[in-house]
């Protein structure tokens, strides 16, 4: 049945969405993957391109649908470049003649495969490559081999799998069931050794390929972010729990990272030729969902144009994208402490890009919303980093069953001292000593995993939660000491910080001062001089 | 198996937590204590100003009922409604404790103690309580007064007694003190250097 599953999706989806499952067959198979194309104007004919176990150069053209004649006419010119241009690489040497290859997630009719003979005919003569075709059946038999033990086959299993297969494509994705599942099917086995442990990873990013399915219909790009965000947290924590060798699963893991890119990539392009943000059914939509999914959207494009920064890399449209995320960042929500890392990165990203009187606004904003939420009486605040944007939304819209009891969230945050952090970083002595004494009455907490690698999981049983207050009378020399050490903390964190920009708005619950204290450096864009 | 509604079920599991949740909040004592959930670990750690820790294992609370198969068949989900008084109740004794054995270890370790050697509680004792805490006055200068956990018998007596000594110049001497030092205590609150 779960051929049948897996089947469905693959003749139903498009060459984007099994592009990386694709890859990740090749590297079971001992493939090296070069280049994996992001289907930019740069491609020379070749979607992807790998060394073989034989040190064999090979190229792919990836397509969707049947090869009908039509269909060849239309992309001959690109299979003329396919074979007959080098392929340009410093892995590759340019006199040595690399395997060509037609993929496609249906097959290829009789008419063209004759076609496609007379073609390599021709190109042998001008001793181009041989073109040869992958089509549909094979793909499914190399993803179906490759997920080995664990494709889903015992009806518990089948049924964890078909209940993201079949959800709703157009909601948030159930990013704590789908962790749970990733580490109760992938990655339970304590005492698996390293190549069971590689294969778990492979398989899992195989899966997860096409259990998103829905999410692909729906071209929920935001769903799919969290989603392939999920993962690679699960591999990463996997791998370093059993200290497997980076070298083991870096391909996996880039693999995963590249589809978070293209998912952000392609929901910063949608929002940024829409007229309004309004989605779906009109009826509940505007004001505060309006403007979460604002938020939501920015903080998006936030961390994947600081991303390309930490790369030293920018978007070709870098000033554009900058205009509209300046010009849309008014007016945002604040749901809830776990709104904290969204708003992190908008104004990360703005100060960065030179706009620092906006992030020293919001900055500022975001203190005083957090104080003013967190009142000396402690009768509320702020509902806390586990109540993610869904839960805390139907809190304060009054709509949630069981309802919203603000005053467990009175007198402490896990953001404040994140923030005063971020402030003494910025020498804004005159607004932390306006609003002092205020922050010395509300509680910091903080969870700490006991294992540096639980910082990747949804949820750990190993952990100390600490609570302190901040000190009555506070040395602002210690305090902007305290605010630039980076020494003590989570290496995971430091070691994935490019990764930690997309998981921490993901899993908000593992936000800390540390975590955002390393972005904050490693991002940059710090005036000291700009004082409060 | 015989056919079954298990998502009507699931909402009357639920409604019977947010029952005893609703108890607890109704607690005279243990309503006025906020809760917070900590939604993983094992363990919980406050660090102290003078940077002194105090750890605290997660500890279990529960209590076990029976209903027999009878009372289920003929009464329906209203069987479960005694035993959720029972299983709030049995809670809420368990938190009681819990929460007194740490009170009592906290301020036995600070020295925040007074002994009564056994008598009746007397205005003395009271401003020799009042003296030993820290007492937050709000921005009209009212004083927050710790509230007397007592027995039910003496707060037949002490109801109608702390209000007058309320009104006795000891006290509100006192209260000027204490909030003189709650005054140098806030205005401590601030950045140095």
């Amino acid at each position: 049945m779960i051929e049948r599953a897996i089947e469905n999706w693959l003749t139903n989806t498009n060459e984007r969405n099994y592009q990386t499952p694709f890859c990740q067959v090749l590297i079971d198979k001992g493939h090296r993957i070069i280049y994996n194309s992001r289907h930019g104007p740069l491609e020379m004919g070749k979607d992807i391109i790998s060394i073989d176990p034989d040190g064999k150069c090979c190229a792919y053209q990836l397509k969707t649908g049947q090869i009908t004649t039509d269909v060849w006419r239309q992309i001959k010119g690109e299979l003329d470049e396919l074979v007959g241009l080098p392929v340009v690489h410093p892995s590759v040497s340019k006199s040595e003649l690399h395997k060509s290859y037609l993929v496609t997630n249906h097959d290829i009719n009789d008419e063209v495969r004759i076609r496609i003979d007379a073609f390599n005919d021709a190109n042998r003569s001008k001793a181009n490559s041989h073109l040869d075709v992958i089509n549909g059946a094979t793909i499914l038999r190399g993803l179906c081999d490759a997920q080995g033990k664990f494709l889903p086959s015992s009806f518990n299993d089948l049924q964890r799998f078909l209940r993201f297969y079949v959800t709703e494509g157009n909601d948030l994705f159930a990013k704590a069931t789908f962790s749970k599942f990733l580490e109760d099917y992938f990655f339970g086995d304590e005492n698996g050794s390293s190549a069971s442990i590689v294969n778990a990873i492979s398989a899992s990013v195989i899966l997860t390929a096409y259990a998103t399915y829905p999410y692909q219909v729906a071209e929920n790009h935001y769903a799919m972010f969290e989603a392939w965000t999920c993962l690679a947290a699960s591999i990463i924590r996997r791998a370093l729990k059993s200290k497997l060798e980076k070298r083991k699963w870096k391909a996996s893991y880039d693999l995963v990272l590249e589809e978070i890119v293209r998912h952000l990539s392609a929901l910063r392009d949608e929002a940024m030729v829409r007229d309004n943000f309004l989605e779906g059914d009109v009826q509940g939509d505007g004001a505060i969902v309006y403007d979460v999914r604002k938020t939501l959207i920015l903080s998006s494009i936030a961390a994947l144009e600081c991303f390309q920064l930490l790369k030293e890399e920018e978007s070709d449209n870098s000033e554009e994208i900058k205009d509209f995320v300046k010009e849309n960042a008014k007016g945002l929500a604040f749901w809830g402490e776990s709104a904290w890392p969204h708003a992190f990165l908008i104004m990360k990203y703005l100060e960065r890009k030179s706009e620092g009187v906006d992030a020293h606004r919001k900055l500022n904003d975001t203190l005083t919303l957090v104080l003013e939420s967190t009142p000396l009486t402690g009768e509320y605040g702020l509902p806390d980093l586990y109540w993610d944007t869904a839960d805390a939304l139907e809190g304060i819209l009054g709509i949630r069953e069981g309802g919203m009891d603000v005053r467990e969230f009175g007198g402490s945050s896990s953001i404040l001292e994140s923030l005063v952090h971020m402030m003494a970083r910025r020498d804004y002595r005159g607004t932390l000593e306006k609003h002092w004494r205020h922050i010395s009455h509300i509680l910091y907490r903080e969870f700490v995993p006991d294992n540096d690698e639980d910082l990747q999981s949804w949820r750990t049983e190993n952990g100390c939660e600490i609570s302190k207050f901040p000190n009555k009378s506070q040395s602002w020399q210690d305090l902007k000491k305290e605010a630039c050490n980076f020494e003590i903390g989570n290496q995971v964190c430091s070691d994935y910080l490019d990764f930690m920009l997309f998981y921490i708005l993901v899993a908000p619950h593992r936000v800390n001062s540390t975590v955002l204290g390393l972005l904050d450096k490693h991002i940059g864009g710090i005036r000291e001089n700009l004082k409060a | 198996m015989l056919p079954d509604f298990p998502a009507i079920k699931r909402r009357y599991s639920e409604a019977f937590i947010r029952y005893i949740k609703k108890k607890q909040k109704a607690h005279p004592f243990l309503g006025q204590i906020r809760q917070h959930v900590v939604p993983e670990g094992n363990r919980m750690k406050m660090i102290r100003e003078d940077g002194e820790e105090d750890g605290l294992n997660f500890e279990r609370i529960s209590h076990k009922v029976s209903v027999t198969p009878e009372d289920i068949i003929t009464k329906g989900p209203a069987a479960f409604i005694e035993p959720a008084e029972e299983v709030a109740q049995a809670l809420m004794e368990q938190q009681e404790s819990l929460f007194f054995r740490r009170l009592n270890e906290s301020v036995q370790k600070v020295g925040n103690v007074v002994d009564g050697g056994g008598k009746k509680f007397t205005f003395d004792t009271y401003l020799e309580l009042l003296k030993k805490v820290d007492i937050d006055f709000d921005e009209n200068g009212i004083p927050r007064i710790p509230q007397l956990l007592v027995g039910s018998e003496a707060y037949e007596r002490l109801s109608k007694l702390v209000p007058q000594w309320m009104e006795d110049p000891a006290f509100k001497e006192l209260m000027r003190v204490k909030k003189k030092e709650w005054h140098d205590r806030e205005s401590n609150r601030k950045l140095v250097d």
